[in-house]
């Protein structure tokens, strides 16, 4: 029932800061620079790069003169011109300066036909404007030059796909199996193959093997999940739904990631330390971090939220102090007065780290900044209502619960703790109207069921209990997961309708199962009520003092020998 | 095919979107419309929505300084009708006397008679909360927001619909919630090379939808925490309601720009129950989510369930969800042919409408950016997002053709379009379209192809209102039936003429018999409807089978 920040919810809490930020990738505004057009090259117009960052437009413009220079040379040979040609086009479409680099690129390729870089650069080119007969043509050149490359055999295969082209998919995607056989992406696109044409057994067969080789393609799940709703097995697609997530399955793509480098711009530097940070690479994502910062001053949101970002990679690489550093520096930055998602985010990470280095005023403050630069901070707010609870003042976890559940009614963390916080004010009569409420608002939660139930078993106003009630809900849950903390439930249920011996007899299997998990603390307090069952008395006190302020959520082992006490029907 | 006629027949609009080069989020999103009957004369008329300036600047620093009010606008359909049939369309301008004042930043509009008086009642949608419009049944409005109990405080509301989901009679109302979004906690975005752009959704957090149940004595009950039960809060642009798993109770669907979207499947008790995930539509056929804006529901292979037509944003492809049957669906987005047209595209409004009156439901897109578009920003357009509209034709076969280029001048218009109401505005049997555009004027495309071909016009009345759920089966001579809905909602924060127009083609027979499945679960057959003209049709005037 208790849940709090501890080291490692640090880290989870300092990654969800990071949250969205300062992200955008279109655009540009543009002005032309003329090129003398030879007979196999095109001209290229630079854009507008009077509003660009200042790093982006001299890097733009040293690969113009340098293009330059080298048409002006006579007999520069022509691959060194194709290179240059090239080298604009790969920065221009960096930026997404997708007309200007297109021309840039077909000179290339016009200078180098054996050369399956621009081609297929071309393609990436011309996915992004969606343009998906040019993709077509591009890969098909790439693979003319290089039959067996992968990225170019799945890109090919993912396009005829989206066209309703199985049959021209499929055999690319084999290829690239034969190439590359443990390649998720390869499998995906198999597996995608045989969904589309309703081979569901195919279908489920290549998509598990994708999943086996990378648990973390969540987003796989939702595809096989159709495989097996189309071989009628309802329940075990449902199972997969419960897994999916919006995740991206990536080919492995070394030419992408050279594009993807090839700018110098604050947001790029933002954008490949994200990524860095989702592959949990923190040192390359504190590297680009720190590259950001140079580049962006702090006065810019970006500026701040590259500040704060890199404090989050510092801190997940072991440097606290210089996490701190910067996440202070970004407060700093930050207006003084008004609302600041940057400023909320820095406080909050500054809340958490002072939450697990026990420094709770210092915590309570940051956190509340934190709310008054973002009041939607949901997070942040739940920071405070955890603390509160923590330290004891119930009654101020209210209102923090109540602004969460405003701003999300269907954050069930926040209803369970407004519902436990009554608890601990002894409102038990709300508290069972409340976790009632709860119970049908969140029937995929039993968390609310069971604290029900706990108080229909055991508050001490007798007004709220109901033995019997409780017992059918306890019997109810026993269908799913057996949990020690169940069994509690389950002996307080049966000791209130009156059957203590059997209470006592379920309360010892629980000890005995919380005793081979080493919670010596839960089987002391397990052990009160033991005493109470034995003495044919019932429990009055749902909840232990501790379940209430402790600091993290008690492991519940499953009940092992426990479960052997079947509850009475 | 058709012929952009706003300024000549009087409905002349600019958008305000309240940009001065801040690039707040907002502008990018408005403006929707509605195409409706407020004076009970037989036509349709239309309600556009309006902007604010945006953030602390003044007027005279906007980009597009207005020349005219910022309030939105009500026009009188004062069409003609002459002897030898020749039709003349005009629109007044009559929100003065409508007594209609609006002057918040608007978002979309959706209609329904809420309190079964006869007269259809407006809800607008804004950045911060809505406004509901009762039509007093004079020509005039009164904003009854907090009376009704509707005002969906602190929300950024984009789509909404009127719906009797718990079959009591009464109009009920979903709306579809945006952003948690506040101009004082405005983002800087910025494209990779520094440039300031638009941000995208996921830079803030999505905002709860709200259902409000209608208590049937002119008030609102905000229900959305016991009836919209489980299920994550997404960024909403598109709603429709239909019966997707066909047990004769209106479901809702749900569009979400960036996470998974909602099928909302009605329990009969009042409440809902997610099922977007398994009944796939809540991803599409790879898994992800997308940028999902307009949306609607029709029967598009005529085999008798609601499938799903969804724009989306550039680089996605558009997407057809197949019902199956029973509420489950299927990606094909591919094999219709219908995806790979749009990955150039940024779409928001859009409908299933028969275009061409051949029987077979064809689909119009109304594009635009989200995003600076480079060419137009290096011609110096201050507002550089524009994009040209898309029309594709339903072949018949589960595929369709991208007919755009020879669908005549005002599909190549470049605009940045936004929301659209489609319904037949010069009552001569095909379906025209009121377009949105952001920044810009208001389009009206005018179909002139549709009424070569026959067709059945019928007005579905429950009681004294439209009846917004129902569906009606056109019995044909071959035994075939083909299905279609009264509705007022999809496309994107528009809303739609109810009546039901149904193609039959060049050498189309009047149907056989009329079936009506009526909300409230009653079904009846009606006498053949007349060949090429509308008509009435009254629940409980026909035959129960």
């Amino acid at each position: 029932m208790t849940r709090g920040i501890g080291r490692a919810g640090a880290l989870v809490a300092l990654l969800g800061a990071l949250g969205s930020g300062v992200t955008a990738c279109r655009g540009g505004g543009a002005a032309s620079s003329p090129a003398a057009p030879s007979a196999e090259t095109r001209e290229v117009s630079l854009p507008d790069l009077s509003r660009v960052e200042a790093s982006v437009a001299a890097q733009v413009r040293e690969k113009y003169e340098a293009l330059e220079s080298l048409r002006k040379r006579p007999g520069a040979p022509a691959a060194d011109v194709a290179a240059a040609y090239g080298g604009l086009a790969v920065l221009l479409h960096a930026g997404e300066f997708y007309e200007a680099a297109e021309p840039a690129y077909l000179s290339a390729q016009a200078l180098a036909p054996q050369e399956p870089r621009w081609p297929y650069f071309l393609s990436l080119l011309h996915r992004s404007v969606g343009q998906p007969d040019k993709v077509v043509a591009d890969l098909t050149r790439v693979l003319e030059l290089r039959p067996d490359d992968v990225p170019a055999l799945v890109w090919l295969g993912r396009m005829y796909l989206d066209q309703g082209q199985v049959d021209k998919a499929e055999p690319l995607f084999a290829r690239a199996q034969a190439a590359s056989p443990r390649t998720v992406a390869v499998l995906t696109g198999l597996g995608q193959s045989a969904l589309a044409r309703q081979d569901y057994p195919r279908a489920a067969t290549l998509l598990e093997q994708a999943l086996t080789l990378d648990p973390g393609a969540r987003v796989l799940h939702s595809p096989l999940a159709m495989a097996y709703r189309g071989l009628g097995d309802t329940a075990r697609a449902e199972a997969h739904l419960k897994e999916w997530k919006n995740t991206e399955i990536l080919v492995p793509d070394p030419l992408r990631q050279e594009l993807d480098l090839a700018l110098q711009s604050g947001l790029s530097y933002e954008i490949r330390g994200v990524r860095a940070l989702e592959q949990r690479d923190f040192k390359a994502a504190a590297d680009f971090f720190r590259q950001g910062v140079e580049l962006t001053p702090g006065t810019t949101m970006l500026g701040r939220s590259l500040r704060h970002k890199l404090g989050t990679a510092l801190f997940l690489l072991g440097d606290a102090p210089g996490a701190i550093a910067r996440f202070e520096e970004t407060v700093t930055l930050a207006p003084q007065s008004g609302l600041d998602e940057t400023a909320a985010k820095a406080h909050y990470s500054l809340g958490v780290l002072m939450i697990s280095s026990g420094r709770t005023r210092e915590a309570i403050q940051h956190l509340e900044a934190s709310v008054r630069y973002n009041p939607n901070y949901v997070e942040a707010l739940s920071a405070l209502a955890d603390l509160d609870r923590q330290t004891g003042r119930s009654a101020a976890t209210l209102p923090r619960y109540k602004a969460i559940l405003e701003i999300n009614p269907r954050n069930t963390d926040a209803r369970l703790g407004y519902g436990m916080a009554l608890v601990r004010l002894r409102r038990y009569r709300e508290a069972r109207d409340w976790m009632a409420e709860a119970s049908s608002l969140h029937p995929d939660h039993p968390e609310f069921v069971h604290a029900l139930a706990r108080l229909l078993a055991a508050a001490p106003d007798a007004a709220v209990r109901d033995g019997a009630r409780a017992l059918s809900l306890v019997q109810q849950l026993m269908q799913g997961d057996r949990t020690t903390r169940l069994g509690e439930t389950l002996a307080m249920a049966l000791a209130e309708v009156g059957d203590h011996a059997q209470a006592a007899a379920v309360q010892r299997d629980v000890m005995e199962a919380a005793r081979k998990a080493g919670l010596s603390s839960d089987v002391r307090r397990m052990a009160a009520n033991l005493r109470l069952y034995e003495r044919g008395q019932a429990c009055r006190a749902p909840w232990a003092d501790d379940e209430f302020t402790g600091t993290g959520p008690a492991p519940a082992p499953a009940l092992g020998a426990a479960s052997g006490a079947a509850p009475p029907s | 095919m058709f012929a952009e006629r706003a300024a000549e027949t009087g409905l002349r609009f600019t958008h305000f979107n309240g940009m001065s080069g801040e690039r707040y989020y907002p502008e990018i999103m408005a403006p929707g419309v509605a195409v409706f009957d407020y004076d009970n004369d037989g036509d349709l008329d239309v309600y556009l929505v309006q902007g604010q300036m945006l953030g602390p600047k003044t007027l005279k620093d906007a980009t597009f300084p207005p020349a005219f009010t910022l309030n939105d606008r009500l026009f009188r359909n004062d069409l003609v009708v002459a002897a030898d049939g020749t039709r003349t369309l005009h629109f007044t301008d009559v929100t003065e006397q409508s007594g209609i004042d609006v002057r918040s930043y608007g978002m979309g509009a959706a209609t329904g008679d809420y309190d079964n008086d006869g007269y259809v009642d407006v809800y607008r949608t804004g950045l911060k909360g809505s406004v509901m419009l009762h039509n007093n049944g004079n020509g005039t409005f009164t904003d009854v927001t907090a009376r009704t109990g509707t005002g969906n405080p602190g929300g950024w509301g984009v789509p909404a619909a009127f719906v009797d989901y718990d079959r009591d009679g009464f109009l009920d109302l979903f709306v579809g919630n945006y952003l948690l979004y506040s101009i004082e906690a405005d983002i800087d975005c910025l494209a990779v090379t520094g440039v300031h752009d638009y941000c995208p959704p996921n830079s803030y957090r999505p905002q709860a939808d709200r259902l409000y149940r209608n208590r049937g004595d002119g008030t609102f009950a905000d229900v959305t925490r016991t009836a919209l039960v489980g299920g994550a809060d997404g960024p909403a642009l598109g709603v429709s309601t239909a019966d997707f798993d066909g047990d004769g109770w209106p479901d809702i669907y749900v569009g979400n720009d960036g996470t998974a979207n909602q099928l909302w499947i009605n329990q009969k008790n009042g409440t809902f129950t997610d099922r977007a995930l398994l009944s796939g539509v809540a991803v599409n056929g790879a898994g992800n989510a997308e940028a999902s804006m307009g949306i609607d529901a029709g029967d598009f292979d005529n085999d008798g369930d609601e499938d799903l037509f969804i724009t989306n944003w550039l680089a996605q492809m558009n997407i057809l969800y197949v019902n199956t049957g029973g509420g489950m669906f299927e990606d094909r987005k591919a094999a219709s042919g219908l995806g790979p047209p749009s990955l150039a595209k940024t779409g928001f409004g859009t409908a299933w409408f028969d275009y061409d009156n051949d029987g077979w439901l064809d689909l119009l897109t109304l594009n635009g950016s989200v995003s600076i578009i480079e060419a137009q920003a290096r011609a110096n357009d201050p507002f550089p997002l524009k994009m040209s509209n898309q029309l594709y034709r339903n072949l018949g076969t589960g595929r369709f053709e991208d007919v755009s280029a020879r669908a005549g001048a005002a599909l190549k218009l470049m605009d940045v379009s936004r929301g659209a109401g489609f319904g037949d505005l010069d009552n001569d049997g095909d379906v025209d379209v009121v377009v949105g555009t952001a920044a810009g004027p208001t389009r009206l495309l005018m179909n002139e192809i549709g009424n070569r071909n026959h067709w059945v016009g019928l007005r579905l009345v429950s009681g004294r209102r439209d009846a917004l759920g129902a569906r009606v089966g056109l019995v044909r001579a071959d035994g075939s039936t083909l299905w279609r809905r009264v509705r007022a909602d999809g496309s994107y924060a528009s809303a739609n003429d109810p009546r039901v127009l149904v193609g039959l083609g060049p050498a189309g027979t009047a149907p056989a018999s009329v079936r009506v499945q009526w909300p409230d679960g009653q079904t009846e057959e009606f006498p053949p409807a007349g060949l090429d003209r509308w008509t009435t049709l009254t629940e409980g005037q026909g035959r129960r089978p």
